[in-house]
C-alpha cells in the first residue's frame, strides 16, 4: 500500500527548469474584460511557479474565428511560432478556445489545461475546469427585485459565439416562460438598441448578454455597450458577466472569468509539477456570485432586502447621511419617535430588523435608517438655494432634481409656501431647535406635509420633509371617534338619568305622598298610621337616592338652573365635602346657552376641579366664567403643586385629553398651564351658541 | 287646615308635568284649599293664572317648555301679590336658592309629607316676603 502511494505521488518539482505557459485568449489583448482575466491568470501562475514561469499569451480574434481559412492560418502561424520552443502547457481560457485548440490539436504533445463549459470537451491530453454560466440566476434575482415584471428584453450581439449565450439562457430559463414573456433584441446596431430600450413597458427587465458585433459587421466593446444601453434604458438592466458591473448594469449572478482562470492556473501548476492529466481530469466549479451596483439599486429604487441572500453590493457612494449625519440624526430621532407612536409594533419590528442589519455594515446602516424614514431631505443655503438633496424614492419628488438643484426655493415653490420656508430659515439661523412647518398640497388629493428646518452651519440648512397625510387622517379619525364616544356617552347618561328621574323617582315621590296622606287619615289605628308614615319616609328617601344617581349621571342642575348656577352648586358641594376654598365668579353668561356648550363647560369644570381636589393639594381655587364678544371663557386656577404640562402620561392621568376633546367638539380651545410647584391654570374658550328658542 | 283663622280658603293653582301627582295633591289639598286648576307645563300656568286669579301657585321646577323658575318670575312680574310655592324632586341647596331668587315664597321637596305642602301654601298665602324651604329632615 505504502509503495503504491509512493509511486502515485508526483515527482518533486525541479526548481531550476523554466516552465513555459502559453495562454490563449479569445479576444483582443486590450479588451477591457480580458485585462483583469490576463492579470489574474499570470498572478496565480506566478504564485505557483515563482521565477520558473515563462508566460506568453496569444489573442485570437473571436469575431473571425469561424472562418476555416482564418482558423487554419492562425493554427499554422502558432505552430510555426512555437516550433523552436514549444510551451510546456497550453491554457485555453474559454470554451471557444477549447474547441479551437482540440478539434485539430494545436500542439498534439503539449498538455492542454482549460476553462470550459458543459458540452464542450477537450481531447485526451487535457485537464481543467468546467464552469457554467448561471444565466438563470441573474433572471431569478431580477424577478425577486421586480416581482411584477412581465417582460424580459434579452439584449445580445450577433458576433460568432454570441448566439450561444442566448441559446444557453433560453434553455436554462425555459420554465420561466410561463411567468414572463421574452423579447429578443439581437443583431441591431448600438444606436438601434438604445432606441429600443428607451421606451419599454413599465416594470420591464432588460437582460444584457453582451454586444460585441451587430448584423452589419460592426464590432463593439461589450463593456462600453453595457454603459450606453444602461444609460438609455427605461428599465433596469441586469447582466451575467462580472466585467459588466460598474458599467450600468444593476447586477445579477455574475460569472467570474477571473475565478475560472485562477482555478485553471492552479490545474496548470499541478500539471507542470508533474501530476498526471488523467488524475486531474475535468472538475466542475462554480464561479457565480450575486453582485450588485449600489448606484443602480438606488437609481431604480430596488431595495437591498429584495436581493438574494449573500449578495455583494459594491460601488456604495458616501451617502447623504454620511455627509449630514449629525444633523439628520437629530431630526430623525424626533421623527422616529413619532413614527413609533403611530405605527407601533410593526415599525418597531422593522426597525429592529434594520438595526440588526446595521450592525453588519455601517454604510448599510446609514442607508437603512434613511430608508426607514419616508423623507425627502434638502440642503439649502441662506438664500434658499438647493445645494444637495436625498430622496428615498424619486417618485416622492414633485419636481425633479434637474429642475430645482442650483435654483432657489422662491423660484421652485408656490410663493406663499416659499415665503413660509424662507421665514423659517431666517428663524432657525443660530438656533439648534428645528422650526416645523406644516403645509397642505392639492395633488391627486389633499395631502399634508411637515417640514423640519434646522441649521447645518451658519450658511446651510437642512430641510427634512415628511408626508403626514396618513397620520393626519388617523389622527382625524381618532378625534372623530373620540368625539363620537363623548357625545354618545353623554347621550346615554342623559337618557338613563331621565329614565331614573321621570319614571322611577317621580313614582317614588308619588308613593311617598300617597303613603303620607294615608298616614294622616282619621280613623286609622294609630299603629298603622305610624307605619304608613315610616313607609312614606322610606319611599321618599329612595326617591332622593335615585335623584342623586340621576344627577351624577347627568346634572339636573344644569338643565334646570343653567350653567352658572350648576357650576356654583357643584363648587359649593365640593368645597363642603373636600374642605377647599372655591371662589366662583361669573359675568356675561347668556341665559339660554345651547345645552351642548353648557354641558361641555360644566364637564370641564367638573374634571378640572376634581383634579384639583385629588392631585393638587391646593387650598384656594378660583373658578371664573365670563362671556365676552361671543366667547365663553371658563378658568379654573389653583395654588396647588402643579405638574409637568408637557408630559403625556400626566395628560392621560388627568383626563386632559378628554377635556380637550370636549372643548374641541364645542368648537373651542383648551389651554393648560402648569409647572411643578407653581399651581395650575386651565382655560377653556368656547364660542357662545344660544339654545334654540322654543 | 291648622294655624290662624283666615278670612277665606286660598285659591290654589297646581302645575306639574306628572299627572298622577296632581291627582294626589288635589286629594290632599281639597279639605283646606280651593284647587282652581291643575296644568302640565309652565306655559299653561300663565294662561290659567290669568283666567283663575289664584292666591297661590304650586309649581314644579322641572317642567318641559317653560320651566317652573321661568314661570315663577313671569307670574311675579305680572301679579306681584301672588304667592308661589316651587317644588322640586331634588333636595338641593342650589334649587332652594334658585327658587328664592325667582321670587318664590316657599320651596318644597316633592316627596315631602302632605302637611308640609299645606304649611308651604299657608306661608305663601300669608303674603309674607320671607322665603321658606320645606324639606325632608336629613336622615
Amino acid at each position: 500500500m505504502a509503495l503504491f502511494l509512493l509511486s502515485a505521488a508526483p515527482a518533486p518539482p525541479d526548481s531550476t527548469v523554466r516552465k513555459k505557459v502559453l495562454a490563449i485568449f479569445y479576444s483582443m489583448r486590450q479588451a477591457p474584460l480580458l485585462v483583469d482575466v490576463d492579470a489574474a491568470l499570470r498572478r496565480e501562475l506566478t504564485d505557483g511557479l515563482g521565477d520558473r514561469l515563462e508566460y506568453s499569451t496569444e489573442h485570437i480574434d473571436l469575431s473571425r474565428l469561424p472562418d476555416p481559412v482564418y482558423q487554419s492560418a492562425v493554427r499554422a502561424y502558432l505552430r510555426t511560432k512555437y516550433v523552436e520552443s514549444p510551451p510546456d502547457v497550453v491554457i485555453a481560457t474559454s470554451s471557444t478556445i477549447v474547441q479551437f485548440a482540440s478539434r485539430d490539436p494545436l500542439f498534439p504533445d503539449v498538455p492542454l489545461v482549460y476553462a470550459t463549459r458543459s458540452g464542450v470537451t477537450a481531447g485526451p491530453r487535457a485537464a481543467g475546469v468546467i464552469s457554467d454560466i448561471d444565466f438563470r440566476g441573474t433572471l431569478t434575482a431580477a424577478l425577486d427585485a421586480q416581482p411584477d415584471a412581465r417582460d424580459v428584453f434579452l439584449v445580445g450581439g450577433s458576433a460568432p459565439g454570441e448566439q450561444t449565450y442566448l441559446d444557453l439562457l433560453r434553455r436554462q430559463c425555459r420554465d420561466l416562460e410561463t411567468r414572463v414573456t421574452f423579447h429578443e433584441i439581437t443583431g441591431l446596431s448600438l444606436p438601434e438598441i438604445e432606441k429600443r430600450v428607451r421606451r419599454l413597458p413599465a416594470g420591464s427587465i432588460v437582460y444584457y448578454l453582451g454586444v460585441i458585433g451587430d448584423n452589419s459587421g460592426r464590432t463593439y466593446s461589450a463593456v462600453e455597450a453595457a454603459e450606453s444601453i444602461s444609460a438609455a434604458s427605461s428599465a433596469p438592466v441586469y447582466g451575467w458577466h462580472e466585467g459588466f458591473l460598474g458599467h450600468g448594469i444593476v447586477g445579477g449572478r455574475l460569472h467570474s472569468a477571473v475565478n475560472d482562470v485562477r482555478e485553471t492556473a492552479r490545474v496548470a501548476v499541478r500539471v507542470l509539477n508533474g501530476e498526471r492529466l488523467e488524475a486531474l481530469g475535468a472538475r466542475k466549479i462554480d464561479s457565480g456570485v450575486f453582485e450588485f451596483d449600489a448606484r443602480q439599486l438606488q437609481r431604480w429604487s430596488i431595495a437591498e432586502s429584495s436581493l438574494p441572500a449573500g449578495s455583494v453590493v459594491v460601488f456604495r457612494q458616501p451617502t447623504f447621511f454620511d455627509r449630514y449625519r449629525g444633523y439628520v440624526l437629530g431630526g430623525l430621532l424626533v421623527i422616529a419617535a413619532q413614527l413609533m407612536l403611530i405605527t407601533g409594533l410593526l415599525v418597531q419590528r422593522a426597525m429592529r430588523r434594520r438595526a440588526e442589519d446595521a450592525l453588519i455594515d455601517a454604510t448599510a446602516r446609514n442607508s437603512a435608517i434613511l430608508r426607514a424614514v419616508p423623507d425627502l431631505m434638502f440642503v439649502v443655503d441662506r438664500d434658499g438655494r438647493y445645494l444637495d438633496y436625498h430622496v428615498r424614492d424619486r417618485r416622492l419628488l414633485l419636481v425633479q432634481p434637474e429642475e430645482f438643484m442650483g435654483r432657489t426655493i422662491c423660484e421652485v415653490m408656490p410663493p406663499e409656501l416659499a415665503g413660509q420656508f424662507m421665514d423659517a430659515i431666517g428663524q432657525v439661523a443660530g438656533r439648534t431647535e428645528p422650526v416645523v412647518i406644516e403645509y397642505d398640497l392639492m395633488l391627486d388629493e389633499l395631502r399634508h406635509f411637515e417640514v423640519r428646518i434646522l441649521p447645518v452651519d451658519p450658511f446651510r440648512f437642512l430641510a427634512i420633509v415628511r408626508e403626514v397625510t396618513e397620520s393626519r387622517r388617523a389622527m382625524d379619525l381618532n378625534r372623530t371617534l373620540a368625539g363620537r364616544l363623548i357625545t354618545s356617552q353623554e347621550d346615554e347618561r342623559q337618557r338613563i338619568a331621565r329614565e331614573l328621574h321621570d319614571h322611577m323617582a317621580q313614582r317614588l315621590s308619588l308613593l311617598a305622598v300617597d303613603l303620607g296622606t294615608l298616614a294622616r287619615e282619621d280613623g286609622s289605628p294609630a299603629g298603622l298610621r305610624t307605619r304608613l308614615a315610616a313607609l312614606s319616609s322610606h319611599a321618599s328617601e329612595l326617591g332622593g337616592d335615585l335623584q342623586r344617581v340621576s344627577h351624577r349621571l347627568h346634572p339636573a342642575t344644569l338643565e334646570q338652573l343653567g350653567l352658572e348656577m350648576a357650576i356654583d352648586a357643584f363648587c359649593r358641594e365640593l368645597a363642603q365635602t373636600r374642605r377647599v376654598a372655591i371662589d366662583v365668579e361669573s359675568h356675561g353668561v347668556p341665559a339660554a346657552l345651547a345645552p351642548d356648550v353648557a354641558l361641555c363647560l360644566y364637564r370641564v369644570a367638573q374634571e378640572a376641579l376634581q383634579n384639583v381636589v385629588r392631585h393638587s393639594g391646593a387650598s384656594q381655587v378660583t373658578v371664573r366664567l365670563a362671556g365676552e364678544d361671543g366667547v365663553l371663557v371658563l378658568t379654573i386656577e389653583d395654588d396647588g403643586r402643579g405638574f409637568d404640562a408637557g408630559a403625556p402620561i400626566e395628560h392621560a392621568a388627568l383626563g386632559l385629553t378628554s377635556m380637550r376633546e370636549r372643548v374641541r367638539l364645542a368648537g373651542g380651545t383648551l389651554a393648560v398651564e402648569s409647572r411643578k410647584g407653581g399651581g395650575t391654570r386651565v382655560e377653556a374658550r368656547v364660542p357662545v351658541r344660544e339654545a334654540r328658542s322654543v | 287646615m291648622s294655624g290662624p283663622a283666615l278670612p277665606r280658603r286660598p285659591r290654589v293653582l297646581l302645575a306639574d308635568d306628572y299627572a298622577p301627582l296632581l291627582v294626589s295633591w288635589r286629594r290632599i289639598l281639597d279639605p283646606s284649599c280651593d284647587v282652581v286648576d291643575a296644568v302640565g307645563d309652565g306655559r299653561e300656568v300663565l294662561a290659567a293664572a290669568r283666567t283663575h286669579a289664584p292666591d297661590v301657585v304650586v309649581l314644579d321646577i322641572a317642567m318641559p317648555e317653560v320651566n317652573g323658575l321661568v314661570a315663577c318670575r313671569e307670574l311675579k312680574a305680572s301679579y306681584p301679590g301672588i304667592g308661589v310655592v316651587l317644588v322640586s324632586a331634588f333636595d338641593d341647596a342650589a334649587f332652594q336658592q334658585a327658587a328664592n331668587a325667582a321670587g318664590a315664597a316657599a320651596f318644597v321637596v316633592k316627596s315631602v309629607a302632605a302637611d308640609e305642602l299645606e304649611r308651604a301654601i299657608d306661608h305663601a298665602f300669608s303674603g309674607t316676603s320671607a322665603f321658606r324651604a320645606f324639606t325632608r329632615p336629613p336622615r
